[in-house]
């Protein structure tokens, strides 16, 4: 058996955890990441489609990653070329009347809209300010064990955060506070009824809500997932992107800025479980009453790899419960993360097309922005409804991106690609998934688009469509959820992914979690990596070993 | 400020009895009230009972020929009694029957002791006040399930014990720098610091969840979280899976019964006992209710509440002019847009209210039998349901959110009579049944006559598949929409509780935010209903608070009255909130 000794293992190579990794690296520590699979990025990847086709599998916008970070880590040095930017966002209409979404301008929908647009704009982003921060720090605890380690210094930087973020809160103002603390708790379906007319509009706003989500624009709480978006993209600066080469190229530079910073790479080591020890004497404790700590990993093949601290990129249900064996939890801390909902109800269509689909009423020129098929809020409600009972959307709603417009190299010349974010689809469909309930979903899906883009389908070579347990499998993420865990109220902040974990450090000794199952959530963002790295390296290591 | 000795002129006529209040009435037109109340209903009694108990001169001002709001017992067949809105008690704070010495004025509370869940084949699952009653029913379909159930009980005491204090206490306004509000913000947030880590953050995800996936933390049966789920949707416009449902169960389960925690009784004589002791209780105190003539309009001038207009012309002079109607209605129906704000007038257009609950009143002609239940069941007596999966639970609300009544809809009935023989002849019964979901307006259009018959039969036609003898039995049944209610009672597209509780419009967000303290942009202008903290049910809290805003104005708050002191704040007392909680009994299934 092989023993290597690290500072830091990273189980997982998604973006997070290259995150981490980097981070711990360039601050001095030996850094090893085991990925699973033969390709790094996790849910942020290019992968083959059919011969010479080339898609992002999963994510396929490039919009929360924060501009701040894209700098720290030079991943613009490390290869990283935006192939187009401030894409627009168009919503469209059967007649072809779209409505077009630039930045605070809107064109389309009724004039009443279009005067409003502006000022709504204005009020999201102040709010959106007030977020951005929030997600880009730890969440404080609001209360903690008085014998706990590092309790009063990180008891009182906790303090000083809730007291920061009371005065930003205070800062925006009466009304805009009160905006805020009445709009948190609403849906999303009444938030855009209160400011806009045309169906077109408010769909689009509302898929904005809810997408990623489990939940529908009627349910309570959508708003909170918008403003989490509008926040992160206000970090990001409000610009909706497309890397040349698909979203694997933000991996591939990660990657690289890695290896740059001295991190140990293997790919195809999935790891089978956390090792954990039992301190003693030697260390200072009284046998009886010693800690479990996390010591190491073994892999699926029997290699063990030894670390003071093992950091999870997997989402925490899976690494606790899995991985690290609830025997090592209390009950309690258990039974909260047993209790973690992790739901998806979207899917993924990809398409190699032999030729540039048309769409009604749009030119080539625009059909390279993000195109939205969601034709009102009650539309959205529609197609969500049915994934509650396990049962798939007669009409879906998509979010659809044609990335070789920006960037012909994805596919062979002449030919592209259609990429589309399909809603509707539960996590699992009642009597499981079939070849034939796949084809009919698809058949709904094609309909859906064939009446937007007449045509479409004598175009298609080849297609395929993921669904939540498809995107389970492929990306490791349970229940099909982007978010390694919904993004729901009593699973926000604080509350993320349980309290007792908020703070990227699960109650076993030397474990971290850095998915996006933690604050501040999913999407390609890198925020939770980001801050789990400077968690962990709040706690120093013991055993001097690291080069530094 | 009241002048001093008009107020005692107030208390010396109330002393000499009927003969001045003679005298008053007719003098109304040129008479100057301290206080007119707009709306007879239970909290507008009791607002203007306490005001009158501290020497105000109150009026009270009721749209319809009888009192009581959504709180009345009435004849609308031969001799049957119907509690025809509201049909079960036990919000009603305690702190009011006591301050307003309810009994004393003839309101009795007769608990009842549990319900069942009827099924398709015969079979049923029973609920009951008694803990180990209620375990060894859980126990017939889940054995994991009873053992839940001490937790489930444990923990909902704990929100419930949290929650209970706060609901006669003012909202603080977290914008504001007013050393009130700052205070009341720190007991807030000592009161949740003082629950510890764990029971704390137990507290934020009870208020935010989603009733379904509280009860999948507890329970593994379908039917007894849909018996649970039940108590969650009653009166909201939302689904078991929409997260804040969590938060509607425990507006159930807070009440009692003579000190019995989570029980529900009936009161003696249907639910217009509730509103005729508050009445008792404030005439005595000098008061005077009119009825048959509502309030048209609410006069200001330069931005005070200087009186009333009422329907049949007359005007009516107060100081002070406390709506006990919902904020849209008392906005949007009496007041003149041009003297408010237009930022205001919007946010109250925006105000969240909706018509989900139906209510069947059925007099019959004797006991109907329940297939499932043997005869003479204590689970009779209480409230009974039909129900089988939280599935249908969420598709009832789906079609109420597509604009049509379900074809299997939850359904909560009840039959007081068997314990309160007040309410019928002897050998007759009177039930009452409310409907989860019922939509205000239908997708098909308006309320018709057909349309609502139809709807009385698809819930008839639900109770009969489970009672034989049920459809033979009916003598009289009334049908009641939201539309219905709200044109009756006056409540906003027929929401129950003066509008939604979702965290939007709940503290210091209800019914307005920078309006939760009772007050309006409009001085003088109050509101009293629970379209305010902390909202619906016969709970009677709003009204209370609003009494103590309003005599707060005027500085004749009474220390009773006044909010809890804030001298736990300074003193630590550990050792009192610390106390481990015992493991105590819900009533099964509170509706």
């Amino acid at each position: 058996m092989v023993k290597q000794k690290f500072d830091s293992i990273i189980i997982g190579g998604g973006h997070n955890g290259l995150v981490t990794a980097i981070k711990l690296a360039k601050a001095g520590q030996r850094v090893l990441v085991l990925e699973a699979k033969d390709q790094f990025g996790g849910a942020a990847v290019t992968r083959g489609l059919a011969p010479g086709y080339n898609i992002s599998a999963a994510a396929h916008l490039l919009h929360l990653l924060p501009k701040k970070l894209q700098r720290e880590l030079r991943l613009e040095q490390f290869g990283l070329v935006l192939a187009a930017q401030n894409l627009k966002t168009i919503a469209l209409d059967l007649a072809g009347n779209h409505v077009v979404f630039d930045g605070k301008n809107l064109s389309g929908g009724t004039a009443a809209d279009q005067s409003h647009y502006p000022t709504y704009h204005r009020d999201m982003q102040e709010l959106a300010r007030f977020f951005a921060p929030l997600l880009a720090s730890r969440a404080p605890r609001l209360a903690r064990g008085k014998h706990e380690p590092h309790a009063r210094a990180e008891k009182l930087r906790d303090a000083c955060n809730l007291a920061m973020t009371g005065l930003r809160l205070r800062l925006l103002g009466r009304r805009r506070m009160r905006q805020m603390l009445r709009i948190i708790g609403m849906n999303a379906y009444d938030l855009v009824d209160e400011h806009f007319e045309s169906p077109l509009v408010k769909g689009a706003i509302a898929l904005d809500a809810v997408i990623g989500t489990e939940f529908a624009p009627r349910t309570p709480g959508t708003v909170i997932s918008y403003l989490y978006r509008l926040g992160a993209e206000y970090a990001a600066g409000n610009s909706l992107a497309q890397p040349q080469g698909g979203m694997g190229s933000v991996s591939a530079a990660l990657v690289k800025a890695a290896e740059a910073a001295g991190v140990t790479l293997k790919l195809k080591s999935p790891v089978a479980r956390i090792l954990v020890s039992r301190a003693d004497s030697s260390q200072g404790y009284d046998d009886e009453y010693a800690p479990d700590y996390a010591s190491g990993v073994v892999t699926v093949n029997g290699t063990e790899y030894h670390a003071n601290h093992i950091v999870s990129n997997v989402d925490p249900k899976t690494t606790v419960l899995q991985l690290a064996g609830p025997q090592h939890f209390d009950t309690d801390f258990v039974r909260r993360i047993n209790n973690i909902r992790m739901k998806g109800v979207s899917g993924k269509l990809h398409l190699a097309l032999k030729a540039l689909p048309e769409f009604k009423g749009l030119s080539r020129l625009e059909l390279g922005n993000r195109l939205l098929i969601a034709p009102s809020s009650e539309a959205i409600e529609r197609a969500i409804d049915p994934t509650k009972y396990g049962e798939f959307a007669e009409q879906p709603v998509l979010e659809i991106t044609i990335p070789t417009l920006a960037d012909p190299s994805l596919a062979p010349a002449g030919t592209h690609l259609l990429s589309a974010v399909v809603v509707g689809i539960p996590t699992e469909l009642k009597g499981g998934w079939k070849a034939e309930s796949r084809k009919a979903l698809l058949k709904n899906v094609m309909a859906v688009l064939e009446s937007y883009a007449p045509g479409i389908g004598k175009l298609v070579v080849q297609s395929e469509l993921l669904t939540p347990s498809d995107i389970a499998e492929e990306f490791a993420l349970p229940g099909g959820c982007w978010h390694q865990g919904s993004l729901t109220f009593d699973q926000f902040y604080f509350m993320r992914p349980t309290y007792g974990a908020s703070q990227y450090q699960t109650p076993l000794k030397g474990l971290y979690l850095c998915g996006a199952g933690n604050h501040p959530g999913g999407g390609v963002m890198g925020l939770a990596g980001y801050n789990a790295a400077q968690q962990v390296l709040r706690h120093p290591i013991k055993n001097q070993n690291s080069k530094g | 400020m009241v002048n001093k000795t008009q107020s005692r002129d107030a208390r010396n006529s109330r002393d000499s009895g009927a003969v001045k209040k003679q005298q008053s009435v007719q003098q109304t037109s040129s008479h100057r009230y301290d206080v007119v109340v707009i709306g007879s209903g239970h909290n507008g009694l009791v607002t203007a009972s306490y005001l009158a108990r501290a020497g105000l001169d109150v009026l009270v001002v009721e749209k319809n020929d009888y009192i009581g709001g959504a709180a009345v017992s009435r004849n609308l067949y031969k001799d049957f009694t119907y509690s025809n809105c509201s049909y079960v008690c036990s919000l009603l704070r305690p702190e009011i029957m006591r301050d307003l010495e309810l009994p004393h004025h003839g309101l009795q509370v007769i608990p009842y002791e549990g319900g069942a869940v009827l099924m398709p084949g015969k079979q049923f699952l029973g609920s009951s006040n008694n803990h180990e009653i209620q375990r060894r029913e859980f126990a017939k379909f889940s054995i994991r399930d009873s053992e839940a159930y001490d937790r489930l009980s444990r923990d909902v005491i704990r929100q419930c014990k949290f929650i209970k204090p706060l609901l006669l206490r003012t909202p603080p306004d977290p914008t504001s720098f007013k050393p009130r509000d700052l205070t009341e913000l720190l007991y807030l947030g000592q009161k949740l610091h003082r629950l510890g880590e764990k029971q704390m953050h137990e507290t934020m995800r009870f208020w935010t969840m989603s009733v379904s996936d509280f009860l999948d933390e507890y329970f593994e049966s379908d039917l007894i979280k849909a018996m649970y789920a039940g108590s969650a949707i009653i009166g909201t416009a939302l689904g078991p899976k929409s997260p804040g449902t969590a938060y509607v169960m425990l507006h159930h389960f807070m009440g009692d019964v003579d000190g019995a925690v989570g029980a529900w009784g009936f009161a003696r004589g249907g639910m217009g006992s509730v509103t005729k002791a508050l009445a008792s209780s404030f005439r005595a105190a000098g008061g005077e209710i009119r009825t048959g003539d509502g309030v048209a309009q609410i006069r200001i001038k330069g931005g005070k509440a200087v009186g009333v207009v009422l329907e049949s012309g007359e005007e009516i002079k107060a100081k002070r002019v406390i709506s006990g109607a919902d904020v849209r209605r008392t906005f949007t129906g009496m007041c003149d847009p041009s003297d408010l704000p237009a930022e205001f007038l919007q946010q109250v257009q925006n105000y969240k209210a909706r018509g989900s609950s139906g209510k069947l009143n059925i007099a019959l002609d004797g006991l109907p039998e329940f297939s499932a239940l043997p005869k003479g069941s204590p689970f009779v007596t209480g409230d009974m349901h039909i129900r089988d999966s939280m599935e249908s639970l969420e598709r009832a609300y789906d079609d109420w959110k597509n604009g049509s009544w379900s074809e299997a809809p939850y359904v909560d009935m009840l039959i007081p009579s068997q314990i309160d023989p007040t309410m019928t002849a002897d050998g007759k019964h009177y039930m009452t049944v409310f409907v989860q979901y019922c939509p205000y307006k239908l997708a098909a259009g308006e309320w018709t006559d057909a349309r609502r018959k139809a709807f009385g039969d698809t819930v008839i036609n639900a109770i009969a598949k489970h009672s034989p003898n049920f459809k033979s039995l009916i003598l009289h049944a009334e049908v009641r929409t939201p539309w219905d209610i709200e044109r009756e009672v006056g409540l906003t597209e027929g929401n129950i509780f003066q509008g939604e509780l979702t965290m939007d419009q709940l503290l210091f967000n209800r019914p307005i935010p920078g309006y939760a303290q009772y007050h309006t942009p409009i001085d003088n202008l109050y509101l009293c209903g629970s379209t305010t903290h902390p909202g619906g049910g016969v709970m009677g809290a709003p009204g209370a608070n609003a009494a103590r805003t309003v005599l707060g104005d005027i500085g004749k708050l009474s220390r009773s009255l006044g909010q809890p002191s804030y001298r736990s704040l300074f003193y630590k007392s550990h050792g009192r909130t610390a106390k481990p909680i015992k493991a105590m009994s819900v009533a099964g299934s509170a509706p």
